[in-house]
């Protein structure tokens, strides 16, 4: 083996300010893909606590809405049944509506007018009534309505049975 | 504090250990690639030293710990400078074969003048590559056939005709 001492000249050593200049980039270059890293973990860490974010708050809504449909009384229950079940019915039929430019027997007529009426009583309490108003008097109101929608259903069914 | 125990450091997150590796190897690494600069551009060198300084330190998760850290940061050095400046071959001849009359005539015949390295600067980079290693730096030839991506046997016989090419051209033009 050959001494380093005498193969390697003054000339092969780096100048004077070399070692600083490189370590300098060097570390400037460390520095700055760590930095890089760092901004990309903190949006995918960002972007993970927003996704569960959304999932919890979505899961709390959902738990609030089962919460609330199961506090409900019984009556509203009820009552909630007997109105989807009239609006099924009522979506089959053939005429849903009074629309009075339409060329329809007068007796039809009156059971269609007579049905919206129905439909807007119905809505009027309601609305007048708050989320948590579950008096006696327009539960009793309420289903009265719905029973007489449901005989209005009925008679139209009929007349246009009659007129085919 | 061991280069082991450095490693660790930095490899924890201590960035700033990475000084302690760079000041020890930095003049070394330094003076052997100056030796594959054919205009001796200083500028060139530092290129070629922070590069191989970077990547070494990007990927010291995978180094071996039982290796030296220097025999790494050369490695990496060279392929820089190959894939840079295509220095040395892609791939030098693995499948050189062993010349045993040549490497036991030059194994302790060869004898190193300083005038000498002028000849080397003349030669191919792949054999003053395996000189230097060999010769200079005192890596075996299992280490630098790692290091070059050759065969143990390739290392020994390049080694040998460089030193008949460095004597024999000696021998020539200083008529000794």
């Amino acid at each position: 083996m050959i001494n380093q001492n005498e193969f390697y000249s003054k000339n092969d050593e780096p100048k004077k300010y070399s070692k600083f200049r490189v370590w300098r980039k060097i570390r400037s270059e460390i520095r700055s893909t760590k930095s890089k890293r760092m901004e990309l973990r903190s949006f995918a860490l960002g972007f993970a606590t927003a996704l569960l974010a959304i999932f919890a708050f979505a899961g709390v809504f959902n738990l609030y809405t089962q919460l609330t449909i199961e506090r409900l009384p019984q009556q509203v229950k009820i009552n909630n049944a007997y109105k989807s079940a009239i609006d099924e019915f009522e979506k089959i039929l053939p005429v849903k509506s009074f629309d009075p430019n339409q060329d329809v027997d007068l007796v039809l007529a009156s059971q269609l007018e007579k049905m919206n009426d129905i439909n807007t009583a119905i809505n009027t309490i309601k609305n007048e009534r708050n989320d948590r108003d579950f008096s006696k008097i327009n539960m009793q109101r309420l289903r009265l309505l719905y029973k007489m929608k449901l005989e209005t259903i009925e008679q139209i069914i009929k007349i246009e049975e009659g007129g085919k | 504090m061991t280069e082991k125990q450095i490693i660790q450091k930095i490899r924890n997150g201590d960035d700033s250990s990475y000084r302690k590796l760079f000041e020890e190897n930095y003049n070394r690494l330094f003076r052997f690639m100056m030796q594959f600069s054919k205009k001796k551009d200083y500028d060139e060198v530092e290129e070629w030293v922070q590069k191989a300084f970077i990547k070494a330190f990007y990927g010291l998760s995978n180094f071996n710990l039982s290796s030296k850290f220097k025999t790494w940061l050369f490695t990496i050095a060279i392929n820089e400078m190959k894939q840079e400046m295509g220095l040395l071959r892609n791939k030098l001849n693995s499948d050189e074969e062993l010349d045993n009359h040549l490497i036991e005539e030059y194994a302790n015949e060869f004898e190193w003048h300083y005038d000498m390295k002028i000849i080397l600067e003349q030669i191919s980079a792949e054999k003053k590559a395996v000189f230097i290693l060999f010769e200079i730096e005192g890596y075996s030839h299992n280490e630098i056939a790692n290091m070059l991506d050759i065969s143990y046997a390739a290392s020994r016989t390049i080694l040998s005709r460089t030193k008949k090419e460095l004597q024999t051209i000696w021998q020539k033009e200083f008529g000794k």
